[in-house]
């Protein structure tokens, strides 16, 4: 059902990245003109907001945390095959259960905290289960359930707040849970800044996904599987195992967020919480080409933008929801593969580059220590 | 608690069968068009500040149309020309309408924050078919809506002309089954992707203008809130047929109207009745998902 494009990308992947990272905050600028403010200013507030100080950065890495669980959620299901667009809802619903648990469990702390990581993983399981089963019983598309779902788990943790479980001393724009206890909270790294144990955490994570994607049995059946059912099952692989899996794995990530979120940063949980989750977790993973070490750098890029949009609003009165057409923009423009009217251009401009790199020889430098996986799986589904 | 269920169904269903009616033409032509939402916010937007400006509702319901066209045309371009993934753009389109007409709100309408209600947006006229009221129980709450709702249910044989009785719908379809031996037939296939959007944007933008100035004359931040991704629902569900496309659009529509209206009387919470909708949407995905694996192997 896609618009098959037969032809090899004329556009590359790093070009296509940084091309779209440009044209959105292009499209941000032409935006700040429009709302009567000057767009340098505009932008230096917007880094300084970011990276400007400690405090900047130490906030930018408190947001990046949950992200980039999300989006590591997103690019594995998406290499798999699995389009995850229930991340919200899983990561909803798994705020909750730590938020309850966090509030009513009684265990010795490092016990507690374990408790949360599992209990957010299931709470984002079980919420997938629905559209895996659907899948796998009745080859429904996993996109519409996914999406669907996401209100459905707003309005149940609405409900389950505001009914069951309200803090009335909590004075948010919606309603909120009590604050869990301290035996619940993630041990900081920065204090007095929430930047917890979490992020570690998530970036051993990445580490370990990319080392099984690149290196591993089980990540060339979810690469093959990711890019043609077909020729996958034809290969001998149990395609619908390796999908199932792909989007467990996906949904329990999501649900991981929920402990940054709620047991490291907010220690409650609000109908409604951090709305924009799913949409920034897409963008980091399209920006990192789906490739689970390029999440860490696409995560701080995208927590910077957001936590320098307040600043955006307090300082230069610019509302915060220039980030999201930013965002979006991004998005619009991540997945091109070809450069349209400017064709000829691009064409010209790359066969200068292959001619003067083959005269060059290659620069003897230190190899990496970690492999860069292939860059696959923006184009594909 | 029937006539009101009746017209608050027929209302939310036109929104949904217009905006699912141009879903069908992209999914005609082989595209997973997710952007509905996106366009309907758009040119709901627009509708209302052309309202408000000009004080005429026709001119509103117009700019409406002609916002979903331009923003579909964007969207066509990065797709067709620049060869992006159909869903990552559409979802892109959404995110972006959502952004930008709550950043260009406060700049449209000076003093306002969030929503626009005001005196000045002149909501569409109410249309009296006459005879109507004669036809017992159904009548009267049948009558009186927004011209779009009838135009509305006019466009379902339209549309099943257009696809299935013309040569442009012929090419339509052809370049969704097999856009190789289209190609080779002479049909401009990219040509006809560009059309294929160009008019689910139109019909996205009436549907949007019917949204913010028949059914209600207001705009609110993310006021669409899934209405789109429900009509897309409903052009999956139908894959396209329009028939099929209005059946699932009245059933979802109804599902909403009986919602709001029943949520008074019992005595379950709110969220569960709101809930409804979207378990029927995606119990009709999978019926019909099933059916259609029952009657033919799927292309995996």
């Amino acid at each position: 059902m896609t618009v098959r494009h037969h032809l090899t990308p004329i556009v590359g992947p790093a070009a296509r990245i940084g091309a779209s990272i440009a044209l959105g905050l292009a499209v941000g600028a032409i935006a700040v003109v429009i709302g009567g403010h000057d767009p340098a200013h505009a932008y230096k507030v917007l880094f300084d907001g970011a990276f400007g100080s400690y405090r900047a950065f130490a906030n930018t890495l408190r947001t990046a945390t949950p992200l980039m669980f999300a989006a590591l959620a997103f690019a594995i299901g998406f290499r798999g095959g699995a389009f995850n667009a229930g991340i919200q809802g899983q990561f909803a619903v798994a705020a909750f259960a730590v938020a309850w648990l966090g509030v009513h469990l009684a265990l010795p702390g490092g016990l507690l905290i374990l408790v949360l990581f599992l209990a957010a993983m299931t709470a984002g399981l079980i919420w997938a289960l629905v559209p895996i089963a659907l899948r796998v019983f009745f080859h429904t598309n996993e996109l519409i359930p996914t999406f669907l779902l996401n209100y459905v788990a707003a309005l149940l943790i609405h409900y389950l707040i505001v009914q069951k479980f309200k803090d009335p001393l909590y004075h948010g724009i919606t309603e909120g849970t009590p604050q869990i206890q301290e035996a619940a909270r993630l041990p900081q790294l920065m204090p007095p800044y929430r930047v917890t144990l979490a992020l570690p955490i998530i970036v051993a994570l990445a580490l370990v996904a990319a080392y099984v994607i690149r290196r591993t049995v089980v990540g060339y059946r979810l690469e093959m599987t990711g890019r043609s059912i077909p020729f996958a099952r034809y290969g001998g692989i149990a395609t619908s195992r390796v999908w199932v899996a792909a989007m467990a794995t996906s949904a329990m990530l999501a649900g991981l967020a929920a402990v940054p979120a709620v047991s490291g940063d907010q220690y409650n949980a609000v109908a409604g919480m951090t709305p924009t989750l799913m949409f920034d977790a897409i963008v980091v993973s399209l920006i990192a080409l789906n490739n689970p070490i390029g999440i860490i750098p696409a995560a701080l890029f995208l927590a910077g933008l957001q936590n320098a949009g307040l600043a955006l609003q307090i300082d230069a009165d610019i509302p915060l929801s220039l980030v999201t057409v930013i965002i979006g923009a991004i998005i619009l423009f991540a997945t091109v593969r070809r450069a349209g009217p400017l064709e000829p251009l691009v064409v010209a401009a790359r066969a200068r580059l292959v001619r003067g790199a083959s005269n060059d020889a290659q620069p003897p430098g230190p190899t990496p220590k970690v492999p860069v996986p292939p860059q696959v799986g923006g184009e594909i589904r | 608690m029937f006539a009101d269920i009746l017209a608050a169904g027929l209302r939310f269903s036109t929104t949904i069968n217009v905006a699912a009616l141009g879903g069908s033409f992209t999914q005609k032509v082989g595209i997973w068009n997710v952007a509905l939402e996106g366009l309907i916010l758009s040119s709901a937007f627009s509708a209302v500040w052309i309202s408000y400006t000009s004080g005429n509702a026709w001119l509103g319901l117009a700019g409406g149309a002609a916002t979903g066209l331009a923003v579909a045309l964007i969207l066509a371009f990065v797709v067709v020309t620049l060869g992006a993934d159909e869903i990552i753009a559409g979802l892109a389109v959404n995110l972006l309408a959502s952004g930008a007409t709550k950043y260009l709100l406060p700049i449209a309408f000076g003093g306002f924050q969030g929503a626009v209600v005001s005196e000045d947006i002149v909501p569409l006229p109410e249309m009296h078919v006459p005879g109507l009221d004669s036809v017992p129980l159904v009548g009267e709450p049948l009558n009186d809506h927004s011209p779009v709702v009838y135009g509305g249910l006019l466009l379902v044989p339209l549309v099943t002309f257009v696809l299935y009785r013309t040569g442009f719908g012929l090419a339509v379809r052809a370049v969704g089954d097999a856009p190789e031996a289209a190609r080779a037939a002479g049909i401009h296939a990219d040509r006809i992707r560009y059309a294929a959007f160009g008019l689910s944007g139109i019909f996205c933008g009436i549907a949007g203008a019917q949204l913010s100035l028949g059914f209600l004359s207001l705009f609110s931040q993310d006021m669409t809130s899934g209405v789109g991704y429900i009509a897309f629902a409903a052009v999956v569900f139908g894959d396209g047929y329009p028939p099929l496309v209005f059946l699932g659009a009245i059933v979802f529509g109804f599902a909403q109207a009986a919602v709001i209206q029943l949520g008074n009387t019992l005595t379950i919470p709110a969220e569960f009745i709101s809930m409804v909708p979207y378990v029927v949407a995606i119990i009709a995905l999978v019926v019909l998902s099933y059916r259609r694996r029952a009657h033919r192997l799927q292309p995996a």
